[in-house]
């Protein structure tokens, strides 16, 4: 009896320790069946690169946008909000997502759908305003207003006396920083944006976490009208959007069908061909939806690393269950410091040292240690300034957004509604 | 005196080496699943601290439902005692009851209407007997709580419940905190207030989803006026309060400052 109680022991503990236990830490970047957070950072090409920081070119070319998979409501629910705006009952609109859920494509697709009968207007920020008069300049900018910011009063009189145009804006999030001044300057765009939305149709893309929070600060629902969710991809648009990947992933899909050999002209049709070839994906999608929980990016990642590492030519030889897996561990070995730092990091879409100097009230040498750690443990991408490294930037890898996002929800560090 | 035979060999009868064992077997096996249990919460604490009030609340009713359960078998399913025992071991708990307003009956009476009807859980913040802290255990008769210079105090229930108990979060992660600043009354109050909102508001503690509230209020002190500036503001985690008021007051006096509010005078 003795030795069933023994043995009944420790098997609970094993077992419990096999339930709540984090993964183990894996040293080895190159094993096989696990992908350290490190060896992601690192297939990222700007990782590490040192040079002048640059605002990214914001412009739309119908060649590289892909139609938005499994968003026709969301579509449909913009397009409606534009036709309202041309009846001059013009709202503020939203469309609110997680990162890497595609709300830049669905922004592109309304661009695209739009381009031909409308003027367009895409604007993109890289720098938070700390002052009412760097946020009517910012907007000035974009407008290609040339007059130096007197009032709020006059900004509203020019935006307005500008031709009538959907303006999208992908980025809202890099307006957003938390530190003294932003507020007002904020409420200054907001107030902007209100009085000449009769004029413009804004249309603006904002982070899941990031909306929670302009939310809770600025009471941000109340003013705009049309606000669409979009979430990560479900299981089958996640097979759809693997699919339409493949060609790039240099993988072959064509199969042989049976009846073809026994009646040689019996041909199946196409769509049971297309059909069949798709069915070789479904075990992989169905594996790369577990792990990734419909993160695109992520899903993706894991089946092109997987491809090299078996290395095979067609998808049929590729087996689902030594597709490639993720190792977090490094996150589950976080302090409470290097979480905080790495919420305000997620809210943000980025920080450089100096701005999270500013929000943790600490040096920039500090500051800059705490980037680079976790940098270091592969769950930021680092852009290094030569000039200053008070401007080098920190973002989350892209690939494990939506894994650091629930870690954070998890620890209390993000707040959900 | 042949009664008196017979009863003290049932009374042999009741409490047999065989029955003992048992009884003890089965006091292990509730002692190891008590034991699992709380390693268990205790990981899902690292693992979801989010929720490490509910893992928390949690252990102090799963061992009383072990522990009633294991009584309740070994009495009716093991010892089964004749009717006349059961009677001689009311009249006998009776007498224990009668004596019980000795202090531990007493704590362990009011630690089972603390567990009933909570005035608070572990996890919370409150104020008991004279001691702020943290909940961290609550057990049949005492509470233990961890004040935040790093003492654990043990607090009789009874004593818990006799006096008045300050319940700052109430369940909830989350905690209003209240931080003064005193102004000479020259000062733009409307200006003040502001900053100290804004302030309050970039602090990477503040819970955000609960308001934040600025009181203005006025008071004479040492032969002149003064404005009091009170922030009522969430922090995110019970465990942060101290290092929360810490970092508001940085951001307000910096903020203060700069605007040389305190050069006015």
């Amino acid at each position: 009896m003795a030795f069933s109680f023994n043995n009944l022991l420790a098997r609970s503990q094993s077992l419990i320790s096999k339930l709540t236990q984090p993964p183990q830490v894996n040293d080895d970047d190159n094993q096989i069946d696990q992908l350290s957070l490190k060896a992601i950072a690192q297939t990222y090409r700007q990782h590490g690169q040192r040079a002048q920081l640059q605002a990214v070119s914001a412009s739309v070319t119908s060649e590289h946008v892909m139609m938005p998979i499994g968003r026709e409501d969301a579509l449909e629910d913009i397009q409606r909000a534009i036709s309202q705006w041309q009846n001059n009952v013009g709202e503020l609109n939203a469309i609110v997502g997680p990162f890497a859920s595609g709300l830049s494509t669905l922004m592109q697709a309304v661009y695209l759908q739009n381009q031909n009968n409308h003027t367009l207007l895409w604007l993109s920020f890289y720098h938070a305003p700390l002052s009412s008069k760097e946020a009517i300049n910012q907007l000035y900018a974009c407008f290609g207003i040339n007059d130096e910011p007197s009032s709020i009063t006059e900004a509203i009189r020019l935006i307005n006396a500008q031709p009538r145009q959907i303006i999208l804006i992908d980025d809202i999030h890099k307006l957003m920083l938390r530190r003294m001044g932003n507020y007002q300057a904020l409420v200054t765009i907001a107030t902007i944006l209100m009085e000449t939305r009769q004029q413009h149709c804004w249309i603006i893309g904002c982070e899941k976490y990031v909306w929670q929070r302009l939310r809770s600060q600025y009471q941000i629902t109340h003013f705009f009208k049309t606000v669409v969710h979009i979430d990560h991809f479900s299981a089958t648009e996640l097979q759809q959007f693997l699919w339409s990947q493949l060609p790039c992933l240099n993988i072959a899909t064509d199969i042989e069908i049976e009846t073809e050999t026994e009646v040689e002209t019996n041909t199946p049709p196409p769509e049971q061909i297309a059909l069949a070839q798709q069915a070789l994906l479904e075990p992989h999608a169905k594996v790369l939806m577990q792990t990734s929980l419909g993160h695109p990016k992520l899903a993706l990642f894991l089946l092109k690393q997987s491809i090299l590492a078996q290395q095979v030519n067609h998808l049929s030889k590729l087996s689902s269950k030594t597709l490639l897996n993720l190792d977090a561990s490094t996150l589950y070995q976080l302090d409470e410091e290097s979480l905080f730092a790495l919420a305000e990091i997620y809210v943000h879409g980025g920080l450089t040292v100096e701005n999270l100097s500013h929000i943790f009230n600490i040096s920039m040498e500090k500051s800059s240690l705490t980037l680079e750690f976790l940098s270091r443990q592969g769950l930021l991408i680092t852009q290094y300034c030569d000039s200053d490294f008070g401007r080098h930037f920190y973002q989350i890898t892209p690939v494990i957004s939506n894994l650091v996002a629930l870690h954070l929800v998890n620890h209390n560090k993000l707040f959900s509604v | 005196m042949e009664s008196t035979s017979n009863a003290l060999h049932d009374l042999i009868s009741i409490i047999s080496l065989e029955k003992i064992l048992l009884i003890m077997m089965i006091c292990a096996f509730a002692w190891v699943l008590l034991f699992i249990i709380q390693l268990s919460l205790g990981k899902l604490k690292v693992k979801l601290p989010k929720y490490r009030l509910l893992w928390g609340r949690l252990y102090p009713f799963i061992r009383l439902f072990i522990w009633a359960g294991v009584i309740i078998y070994t009495t009716v399913g093991i010892i089964a005692p004749h009717q006349n025992v059961v009677l001689a071991m009311i009249g006998s708990i009776s007498i224990v009851i009668g004596l019980a307003t000795q202090e531990p009956a007493k704590n362990m009476i009011a630690g089972f209407i603390i567990m009933l009807n909570p005035p608070y859980r572990v996890g919370d913040m409150v104020t008991l007997a004279g001691h702020y802290g943290e909940v961290t255990k609550l057990e049949w008769s005492v509470t233990w709580l961890r004040t935040f210079d790093d003492n654990t105090v043990m607090i009789p229930n009874a004593e818990a419940l006799s006096t008045a108990i300050s319940n700052a979060n109430s369940g909830a992660l989350d905690e209003m905190v209240a931080i003064s600043f005193n102004l000479p009354v020259s000062v733009d109050h409307k200006k003040a207030m502001a900053l100290a909102k804004e302030a309050t508001q970039c602090s990477p503690y503040t819970f955000l989803n609960k308001p934040i509230n600025v009181i203005l209020g006025t008071h004479f002190n040492f032969g002149q006026h003064l404005q009091t500036i009170t922030i009522k503001a969430y922090v995110m985690d019970v465990r942060l309060e101290k290092k929360f008021i810490s970092d508001i007051n940085v951001r307000v006096l910096d903020a203060f400052k700069n605007a040389q509010f305190y050069d006015a005078e």
